[in-house]
């Protein structure tokens, strides 16, 4: 059992990028084909999930709990474009540690649970790109996870994104949903190629890009250029301000899966690398920057949120500013706060999403529908306890271990709290849009009670094997292994919390009560807001005049464009080339030609001119009236004149 | 694999002019056969090709011209390699598309043929009078594919098009001989000229001395950028691309430009490594203005086939900012690019030549932003993922063919031009836009009524996946081919350094 143990260990990183490889490629036959497909082939991206949930759950127990701080398996860095061992050349390799494992078990299970909820689905005139895409998304974020090098781990991302355009585009033969496709690959591929600049800067001056490594980049003026692109384009991977567009404007696609694969897996694809790499960009110092930035990301886009009145965009921008949070939290306090906020929120805000969903479906107000609704309903209040953080979740722990390493500057707390507040807010304010959506549902039961799976892989002892998530001081609450632990191994685990978890409570509480007041739906305030400042609303819900000034410089490039052709295309090359070319070699040709007519008029006559004086000097000779011996004569006495006036 | 293809040529003629069905089929399938059996012989020849060494490599050498040191002398390098990898790819693909040609078949593949015999010659020909020979050679049947089957304006172009090629040769010719001259004894040979011999000698012109290098070197670049083209010497490409047929266009935009590029590069390194490393911030200016502008122009068009044209020009600019930044992943990622820029060029033109077809337009938009196509996702399954794969390369996304020029160039450029990389980012910005943009108003969106578009036939799906494979293959596995570039590469800038 224990050779078939190690070589399993041994084996594991080919496995790993097989599954993933397989289930890209399942889910390319399932995404094109899979209308011919027997259940639109369902069948099959269950499988790729499977396969992803099997090789990643025995690596986690291949181990479990003995050796859970050692990197399982074998790690391998390859050179891909140059040689392994060159700094500047693009490494590929795996690193299937417990970070990876644990990741791709909750990709699986996200997939699983809303792949599964085939009523949820039913609507979309196309299912089988859903299957397709999560296939792809879920490999591609396990592809960045389980990678070792950024190179490769950025490719993880792209795939995961690219998923979330293949799920947009599942109704891209409507008109709005292809512009939404097309502008999210848009935005998405503009951060990339930032992030892919940031990691080539980074590569030019000599800075490793592996994981698991430590190692610092050179200090240089450039590494630091390319450390801000490699962290900005990793960060708008989380949608924060200004690329916000896809989500300002309404899809009827299915929400579950958009918010699944267009936000959730790609931001904690991202986020994966932002982890790895904490403490490169720690020693490059741009951290703190990136905490501050996140947090005015945060509150601008619950801005966003608070003004948007469809739950679905509200949804949007609630996970985005949890994801800017999140971002935060790595900035001041640790990896471990970052990816527990991130997985609160991922898992609740896509629970958010099923129930709606559900709710939305609407149906006769019978008994038993109201009953669905009821415990959708409930759903869906956990499902804002999980994304918020509260007791008993694994964002607990994020939020609570974010707010004790924050700045003790007064300033620097009031902001931060102002902010995280906010997105408190703005989370309930979703939740309670969502709980008013409809009182009654006829849809099935599985969808109704599917996102209870989520919230038991969102629970704290899940993760951090703490029942509250670290709200009773002094780990009382501890009865299970942390995972976290195990995963962020240099994390220290005891801190003071007890004012932070009141503080954090009570701000809980009273933004939900907030959220609660201001969403009535006899007196909401925002709508308000919205009525009251429409120029106001308009500009926040235009991307803070990005859309305006975006549009604005791509006019200008055009017509930059049409002003360079007309000049250059149009005038220079087709006019005054053309005309150039011709006047200059119609008059070469002109003088040429009135050269050739002069000389052919001209030459006879000198022709003439020069022979007819020796002809007509030789006909006097050969008639006889000079004659030829004189001039020979005339000739010898001036020769003999010049020798003698020379002597 | 040189004259395999010009024997082609000459079969065709060859054969007899009778309309049958028969005659017609014998003349394609010996055009297709002789350009496929070449293109076999150079994907062998460079599958052979021993890695890890600069050593010219499958040489042939006998005397031409003897009075004149005028020698056929050929080889491989890392240097050509990869074009040769090209031309063999996209040759037949060529042949191929044109399988239907109603016009004039014959004289269409023998010209056909003649372009690839000539451009395999010319980046393989280690003696520069046998390199200006087919690279001469190699504008001519432009002048009769763009005058007998281009559109409506197609003299005007095809005049424009062997006036510009011809000023060109004109001005390499001189360069090369003064390079002639300037050695003693007197030599076309590129090993004999190689290692900076050019470098020292000057000559009298106006009363001053002019250094052979620099003047041989200005006319060069001169030469070539006419045939390349470099903005704004590239009016009468625009009006090519209009004008010629889709094949032609890709013959023009997908070999001969990365020819010219591959030709200067080689020369510039191999005979100025003096001038080059002088003037090397010019040669990334001239890149980045090339970059921006075909950017920027490629951003307000409406049309297909002008859009290819800006997309190769900016595409030209990425390649010249590799080679001017002098680092050993710049000028490896500038090798690797013309190979990516050819089949990327290559299958954006075929594709947009089957819509063209089809729909006898290539107007992706109106003035208003409507889409002129619309949907054809849905209709046309086939070539909206073929096409997809294309753009995704030409924007350079990972596991493509483009990802690996394009990050070679940035990682090598970074640190020694990092304006010029600045402008690289701007520009992938942009073309992020215009490529997802021409995307998005030709295959997604509501399909528009009336048209009836069909999906790729066998013959074109067959003839699309050399290409498309060849841009998967060389994104996902590079290895093998950078492996053969680099040792020419590093040897080369060892001496200009």
């Amino acid at each position: 059992m224990g050779d078939i143990q190690s070589s399993f260990i041994e084996a594991l990183p080919k496995l790993m990028i097989g599954a993933q490889l397989l289930s890209v490629l399942l889910g390319a036959v399932v995404y094109l084909l899979g209308r011919k497909l027997p259940r639109n082939g369902d069948w099959l991206a269950g499988l790729g999930v499977l396969l992803l949930l099997i090789v990643s759950c025995w690596g986690l127990f291949s181990f479990w709990p003995s050796d859970v701080h050692q990197n399982i398996g074998g790690s391998f860095v390859r050179g891909w474009v140059g040689r392994g061992s060159d700094p500047s050349s693009i490494t590929v390799g795996l690193l299937p540690d417990l970070a990876a494992l644990s990741m791709t078990v909750l990709f699986a299970v996200i997939a699983a649970v809303v792949l599964s909820n085939r009523a949820l689905l039913a609507a979309e005139p196309r299912a089988h790109r859903h299957y397709g895409a999560f296939l792809i998304g879920i490999a591609g974020a396990s592809l960045a996870w389980s990678s070792a090098t950024v190179w490769l781990a950025l490719g993880g991302v792209f795939i995961a994104t690219f998923a979330g355009f293949l799920v947009h585009g599942a109704r891209w033969h409507e008109e709005g949903e292809s512009f939404l496709a097309i502008r999210f690959l848009q935005e998405r591929s503009w951060t990339l190629l930032l992030a892919l600049f940031g990691a080539a800067a980074i590569a030019n001056q000599g800075g490793t890009l592996q994981f698991g490594a430590s190692f610092e980049w050179p200090v240089t003026s450039l590494t630091d250029i390319g450390a801000i692109l490699l962290a900005t384009g990793l960060f708008l991977q989380f949608q924060g301000v200004p690329l916000q567009g896809t989500l300002n404007f309404p899809s009827a696609s299915c929400p579950p899966s958009r918010i699944a694969l267009s936000q959730v897996i790609p931001g904690l694809s991202a986020l994966a690398v932002l982890i790895r790499l904490e403490p490169q960009f720690r020693s490059v110092e741009i951290f703190p920057v990136l905490g501050w930035v996140a947090l005015g990301s945060a509150f601008l886009a619950v801005l966003a949120g608070l003004l948007h009145h469809d739950w679905r965009s509200s949804l949007g921008f609630s996970l985005v500013s949890a994801f800017c949070v999140s971002a935060s939290a790595l900035a001041f306090s640790a990896p471990s706060s970052a990816l527990t906020i991130a997985i609160g929120a991922s898992f609740g805000a896509i629970a958010l999403a099923i129930t709606g969903t559900a709710l939305a479906a609407g149906g006769g107000t019978s008994k038993a529908n109201r009953k669905k609704a009821l415990w959708a309903k409930s759903l869906a209040i956990t499902a804002g306890l999980a994304a918020s953080g509260f007791a008993g979740f694994v964002g607990s722990h994020g939020f609570l271990h974010w707010l004790t390493r924050l700045s003790p500057e007064p300033a620097h707390l009031a902001l931060a709290g102002a902010a995280v507040f906010l997105v408190l807010i703005q989370l309930w304010k979703t939740v309670f849009s969502v709980f008013r959506v409809k009182a009654s549902t006829d849809i099935g039961w599985y969808p109704i009670l599917s996102p209870l799976f989520l919230m038991i892989c969102a629970l704290a002892i899940v993760w951090t094997g703490s029942a509250t998530g670290g709200w009773v001081p002094g780990a009382q609450d501890h009865i299970l292994y942390s995972l976290i632990s195990a995963i962020f191994p240099g994390t220290p685990e005891a801190i003071e919390l007890d004012h932070a978890a009141g503080v954090f409570g009570g701000a809980l509480v009273v933004a939900a009560v907030i959220a609660y007041w201001t969403t009535q739906p006899a007196n909401d305030l925002w709508k308000g807001v919205h009525r009251s400042s429409p120029g106001f609303a308009e500009f926040v819900l235009g991307g803070f005049g990005f859309e305006r000034a975006t549009g604005a410089m791509f006019r200008a490039i055009t017509r930059a464009s049409n002003v360079i052709e007309y000049w250059v295309d149009a005038r220079a090359w087709r006019e005054w080339i053309p005309l150039g070319l011709s006047r200059s070699f119609g008059a070469i040709s002109r003088a040429g030609t009135g050269i050739d007519a002069q000389l052919s008029r001209n030459l006879p006559r000198a022709m003439r001119r020069s022979v007819d004086i020796p002809a007509k000097f030789l006909q006097l000779m050969q008639s006889g009236d000079v004659q030829w011996y004189l001039l020979f004569a005339i000739g010898g006495g001036i020769a003999m004149l010049v020798h003698f006036l020379k002597t | 694999m040189i004259f395999l293809p010009f024997l082609g040529a000459i079969i065709q003629a060859l054969l007899p002019s009778s309309k049958g069905a028969a005659t017609s089929i014998v003349s394609r399938q010996v055009a297709f056969a002789t350009s496929l059996i070449a293109s076999v012989c150079a994907i062998v020849l460079v599958a052979s090709m021993q890695t890890g060494t600069a050593e010219l490599q499958a040489t042939e050498t006998l005397p031409w011209i003897g009075s004149y040191a005028i020698s056929y002398d050929v080889g491989l390098d890392g240097l050509n390699a990869l074009l040769v990898l090209l031309i063999a790819i996209v040759s037949p693909v060529l042949i191929a598309s044109e399988w239907h040609q109603k016009v004039g078949a014959r004289g269409m593949h023998a010209l056909l043929l003649v372009h690839q015999s000539s451009l395999f010659g010319a980046v393989c020909a280690q003696d520069l009078f046998l390199m200006f020979f087919f690279w001469a050679l190699s504008s001519l049947p432009f002048y009769f594919l763009i005058g007998i089957w281009g559109g409506e304006g197609r003299e005007r172009a095809a005049f424009q098009s062997i006036v510009t090629a011809s000023i060109g040769n004109a001005l390499l010719f001189g360069s090369l001989v003064l390079v002639y001259y300037s050695v003693d004894p007197h030599t076309f040979s590129l090993k004999e000229l190689a290692a900076g011999k050019v470098g020292t000698q000057t000559f009298p012109f106006l009363g001053l001395e002019a250094p052979v290098s620099a003047v041989a070197f200005a006319l060069m670049s001169a030469g070539l950028a006419l045939r390349a083209p470099i903005w704004p010497f590239h009016g009468w490409f625009t009006h090519v691309a209009e004008e010629a047929p889709s094949s032609v266009f890709v013959a023009l935009a997908g070999l001969a430009v990365p020819v010219a590029t591959s030709l200067f590069i080689r020369m510039a390194y191999s005979l100025f490594p003096g001038t080059v490393a002088q003037v090397a911030p010019v040669i990334v200016i001239v890149g980045a203005i090339n970059l921006v502008i075909g950017a920027i122009c490629a951003a307000g068009q409406r049309d297909l086939r002008r859009l290819l044209a800006f997309v190769c020009l900016s595409e030209v600019g990425l390649v010249l900012i590799g080679a001017g930044s002098l680092s050993q992943a710049g000028a490896v990622g500038a090798i690797y690019q013309q190979l990516t820029l050819g089949l990327g060029v290559a299958g954006f033109g075929l594709f947009s030549g089957i819509i063209m077809d089809r729909s006898g337009t290539g107007v992706f938009k109106d003035e208003d932003g409507k889409a002129g196509f619309g949907g054809l996702a849905t209709r046309t399954p086939a070539m909206a993922v073929v096409a997809g794969i294309i753009i995704a390369s030409l924007l350079g996304f990972p596991g493509l063919g483009g990802f690996v020029g394009h990050s070679l160039l940035v990682i090598g450029s970074y640190s020694i031009h990092p304006w010029a990389v600045a402008f690289v980012a701007f520009v992938f910005v942009l073309a992020a836009y215009y490529l997802l943009g021409m995307y998005r108003y030709v295959f997604l969106g509501k399909a528009t009524s009336g048209s009836s578009f069909r999906d790729l036939s066998p013959v074109e799906r067959v003839y699309l996946l050399p290409v498309v494979a060849a841009l998967v293959v060389i994104g996902v596995y590079p290895k093998p081919l950078l492996d053969v570039v680099r040792p020419t590469v590093l040897t080369l800038l060892s001496v200009i350094r």
